[in-house]
């Protein structure tokens, strides 16, 4: 709230300057946002209240917080201040259908008002926090408000029908006009509470006023309206008409039934001393029963405990009584016990922990030492969070850039990386901007990604993201699950960034689980979002479960996100990745003799793929085979159409002894032989 | 005789470090020690001696060759260790772009604050980012009718699997989750991303992360808490790092403190606003089983985000976010 640093000094005996105020309205919990002077000279801060002081909304709470720790007295109530005076019979009836909503409600009639402008000084405390003075009616219930945070309303007698207030929840689509520039009549919630007279609703419970019963300047009888409200009820109506107000700002925060009379009589004396009148009838109320003041116990050695300072009871004792917690010293086994009368306004001091915390702001927290030693229990190493680290590390140290996207994406793309019964999560809110869902894979984000930097000018990127997806599975549960997920523009050789992918796959599935990468063609074909024949199923070598997908993006997918440009993509699983780091490693010692290599290029048909070379010779298993590596492909007019050379590297080795030439003869003609048998292929150049 | 050999030695010496390259380095390997070179020549000086000198000679002339050897030998390595460098290398041209990937600041910045506070004994653990109510709410204090549950405030599941479940606010749920699966005492962190649906603009972004720490044990207290983000300030920015803490509110802890530290901001020591601790509520422990009175415990949530960008002057929380490989190559 804004507050006026002259405006709170009317409260202490000794004025604290605007610095002095920020400091120690700091200190205690209250930080300044903003602080200047107004248009008529008067110095404010901009003081920023938490949730649970509600209370604080008002320059007397802020003058006791100031109070409490500089030492000075607050002045309150003001010695001139003297009970209204009272006369005749009542003239209005007020009838509460909904206690629950409206604990207390009050309703006071003056009559013989006279409308006009507002004192100097009055004008002078309100515009100093940017207030707009209206007339000595509306400014003393806008005064009460920012004094004592208790909000107020006042009507015009006149236009009440039936002389008669009913608190009552609307009917639906009751209509009603608020008060306000350029308001519109809207159409009220059966769950709405409003203020009504015989006939209609005159007031927005708690929210706002109704324009139809506002005085005017031609207005003379008043009844002023001072009441509490549940603060849930004011904020659901607040929040369903877009209407906010100071008062159900303060009524969301809870205003205590016990404080409103006092605020009520604040008022009426205000308005007498400025608009003249007579107070008529005494009150008129109904609500429920104003609950006692809350007592509690505060034990001084679980001060001790909490905060971990030597304080003594004297001074726990004095920081409740300038709270005006009215301490009672106790003694009882195990130490010293406070009894504490909590004031009405503090509806946030329940427990004893609550107290704990107000001793602890008012002594202050500066006041809380520092340790450069620590006691610790040492923590051992976490493999898995060392293995999301390594993984992290090395797919950027092979030439991807990480990127970090919104887990909430847009319909566009997000159903077509479902799979067969599959479904989107996706969130109940307007305010996600057109990006509803949760996405299903990282692959739409990284795809996004790549033709935002496409769109900068660059190209042949390569990126990745580690983080978590969500789907609902066929069986209808919902399934959150952490990936990896890596895309590459496939630029002119979409060949070569499916290489470059794989090898990525290759090396990180090797440091992480230390095995080989399995790779084959996805078992019902089609990975979402690749085209079908190029979709891959991932797994490790001797591990059960897959560890992801890998393929081409399909093409219509890739221009849905406005790029024309082949996309090699892959998707893991992270769980499966990283159960078994660190891997146990068998150790090889390197051999001791040299070895003899061979190449072989084999013609084949287009449709075979390496992976059927490969177990072709692996199943020969020939004799002193190290290790088979593909080498290359070609294809040209002399082979046809339907047909390309692979060419292979077979490396023999025996680990005691130096092979000759003629001991792997009998092994490169096995290889020949299943070629030839099992993927039909011929060897050129005569091996 | 021996004033000779001396004389020879000096003067094959001084020749054989005049050699600038092989070639004159062959010819006086051939002058001196060759077949027919001036070595073998003094050898005649044998033949001269009296029998009662040659033995000394003999060892003389030996000394002399081995030496000559040696320099030899010496010279040779020198010179072609000297040698010209391949042609066509030049130096000062700049490196090659080897196109190496990138870790995102964010991830970097988590993984450096993960291993700070591992360093003090703080295990990660981990939660789900779409959470239940109870986790995200009810377990933290939240009461069922307060406005921090408000649909406007959170990303709530639609649809059929509407209610129930939302995108986690903060990372406090983990806390939860870390009391219910391990019994006391426990030192935890947890870092992620959490979601509110804010606007986005330069400081506001509706996804971002936090890091979440705590620590519940016998006899802990503010001063343990405090003392705590010290060690975390001052080994993750330096030994100049300073915290305060202004008294706030949170419903899961109390008392309840904002924390400021003093870092570097662009090089200059400045005081950041950086999250939020206090000591673990009890109704918190409540909710998980822990006695309140045997147990206590402290939290911390400090602003992933808040720290990259004041760390780097970046003024623009949604650069973060856009993937831009020119901003992202920067870090």
């Amino acid at each position: 709230m804004k507050a006026g640093v002259s405006w709170i000094n009317d409260y202490l005996d000794r004025p604290a300057t605007a610095e002095e105020q920020g400091e120690v309205l700091t200190a205690v919990g209250f930080p300044i946002d903003d602080e200047g002077v107004a248009e008529n000279g008067e110095a404010w801060l901009e003081v920023e209240t938490t949730s649970n002081r509600g209370d604080c909304l008002c320059h007397l709470s802020l003058a006791r917080e100031i109070a409490a720790v500089t030492g000075r007295s607050v002045n309150w109530p003001p010695a001139a201040a003297a009970p209204p005076r009272v006369e005749g019979a009542g003239a209005i009836e007020v009838v509460n259908q909904a206690p629950d909503r409206c604990p207390l409600y009050t309703g006071r009639v003056i009559e013989g008002v006279r409308v006009g402008p507002s004192p100097e000084w009055l004008r002078r405390r309100l515009e100093a926090i940017g207030q707009i003075p209206r007339n000595n009616l509306v400014d003393a219930t806008n005064f009460v408000l920012w004094e004592l945070g208790q909000p107020t309303h006042v009507f015009d007698l006149a236009k009440l029908r039936g002389g008669r207030i009913e608190v009552r929840m609307a009917r639906p689509d009751e209509p009603f006009l608020p008060l306000g520039e350029g308001a519109t009549p809207i159409a009220l919630s059966a769950d709405d509470l409003v203020i009504a007279d015989a006939e209609r609703p005159v007031a927005l419970a708690g929210v706002k006023g109704g324009a139809e019963s506002a005085v005017t300047n031609a207005t003379t009888a008043i009844l002023v309206e001072a009441a509490t409200f549940d603060p849930v009820s004011v904020r659901t109506t607040s929040r369903r008409h877009a209407i906010r107000s100071d008062s159900s700002h303060r009524f969301e925060r809870g205003v205590a039934a016990a404080e409103v009379a006092a605020a009520a009589d604040r008022l009426v004396a205000l308005i007498l001393e400025l608009a003249g009148g007579t107070l008529r009838g005494g009150v008129a109320a109904d609500g429920l029963p104003i609950p006692s003041p809350r007592t509690l116990s505060l034990r001084s050695s679980r001060v001790r405990e909490v905060i971990g300072i030597e304080i003594p009871d004297g001074r726990i004792e004095e920081i409740l009584a300038k709270l005006d917690l009215k301490p009672r010293r106790e003694s009882a086994t195990g130490g010293t016990v406070f009894r504490v009368s909590v004031p009405p306004r503090r509806l946030d001091l329940e427990r004893e922990i609550d107290l704990i915390e107000e001793v602890c702001r008012i002594h202050g927290l500066d006041a809380i030492p520092l340790r450069e030693r620590l006691e610790i229990r040492p923590a051992g190493t976490q493999p898995r969070v060392e293995a999301v680290r390594i993984a992290r590390d090395t797919i950027a140290s092979m030439g991807f850039l990480e990127s970090v996207t919104h887990s909430l994406i847009g319909p566009r793309l997000a159903s077509s990386f479902l799979a067969e019964g599959e479904s989107l999560l996706a969130v109940d809110d307007d305010r996600a901007g057109g990006t509803p869902f949760l996405r299903p894979s990282l692959l739409p984000s990284l795809l996004e990604v790549l033709a935002r930097n496409e769109g900068a000018g660059a190209r042949d990127l390569a990126f990745f993201e580690v983080a978590a997806t969500f789907r609902v599975l066929a069986d209808g549960t919902h399934r959150e699950r952490r990936e990896i997920g890596l895309a590459i523009d496939g630029g002119e050789d979409p060949q070569a960034a499916y290489r470059r992918l794989r090898g990525a796959i290759d090396r990180l599935v090797e440091r992480l689980a230390g095995a080989r990468l399995l790779v084959e063609p996805a078992e019902d074909g089609t990975v979402p979002g690749c085209f079908p024949a190029a979709s891959l199923a991932i797994a490790r070598e001797g591990a059960s479960r897959p560890l992801g997908t890998a393929g081409l993006l399909d093409a219509k997918i890739v221009a849905l996100a406005g790029l024309d440009r082949p996309v090699a993509v892959a998707e893991i699983a992270l769980e499966p990745l990283i159960a078994d780091y660190p891997p146990l490693r068998a150790i090889v010692e390197p051999p001791q003799f040299p070895g003899t290599e061979r190449d072989l290029s084999v013609v084949v048909e287009e449709k075979t793929p390496w992976s059927a070379i490969e177990s072709a010779v692996r199943e020969t298993t020939p004799a002193h085979l190290e290790s088979l590596d593909f080498v290359t492909t070609w294809r040209g007019k002399s082979l046809g159409n339907d047909r390309k050379s692979v060419t292979l590297r077979l490396r023999f080795r025996h680990p005691e002894r130096t092979l000759r030439s003629e001991e792997v003869e009998p092994s490169v003609a096995a290889v020949v032989a299943a070629l030839r048998e099992r993927v039909a292929g011929e060897i050129r150049g005569g091996g | 005789m021996s004033t000779e050999l001396d004389s020879y030695e000096t003067d094959a010496a001084s020749q054989l470090a005049a050699c600038g390259d092989a070639a004159s380095l062959e010819a006086w390997r051939i002058a001196h020690l060759g077949t027919k070179g001036r070595l073998k020549g003094l050898m005649s000086l044998m033949k001269d001696a009296t029998p009662a000198e040659r033995p000394a000679l003999g060892q003389r002339l030996n000394a002399v060759k081995q030496k000559l050897e040696a320099a030899f030998e010496a010279r040779k390595a020198e010179l072609s260790s000297a040698r010209e460098a391949p042609r066509g290398i030049d130096l000062t041209e700049p490196g090659l772009d080897l196109a190496s990937g990138r870790r995102h600041v964010l991830t970097a910045t988590v993984d450096r604050i993960v291993e700070v506070f591992g360093r003090m004994g703080f295990e990660v653990a981990d939660g789900p980012e779409l959470e239940d109510e109870w986790h995200n709410f009810t377990a933290l204090n939240i009461p069922p009718e307060h406005p921090a549950r408000d649909r406007g405030d959170n990303f709530f599941l639609g649809g059929e699997a509407a209610g129930k479940l939302l995108l986690r606010t903060q990372t406090s749920t983990v806390q939860i989750r870390a009391m219910e699966s391990t019994p006391p005492p426990l030192r935890v962190v947890a870092v992620g991303r959490v979601y509110r649906p804010d606007d986005h603009d330069a400081t506001h972004y509706s996804m971002f992360h936090q890091v979440e720490g705590l620590a519940v044990d016998r006899g802990l207290t503010m001063v343990d808490l405090k003392s705590t983000l010290l060690g975390f300030a001052k080994a993750f920015f330096g030994p100049e790092a300073e915290v305060r803490m202004r008294p706030s509110f949170f419903p899961f802890t109390e008392p309840s403190a904002e924390v400021d530290m003093r870092m570097p901001v662009k090089g200059t020591w400045q005081w950041v606003e950086i999250g939020g601790c206090g000591m673990v509520d009890p109704a918190v422990f409540e909710s998980v089983g822990i006695d309140p009175e045997v147990w206590s415990g402290f939290a911390f949530g400090l602003g992933i985000e808040r720290v990259t960008m004041r760390r780097h002057g970046l003024g623009d929380i949604r650069r973060l976010f856009e993937n831009d490989a020119r901003f992202l190559r920067q870090f």
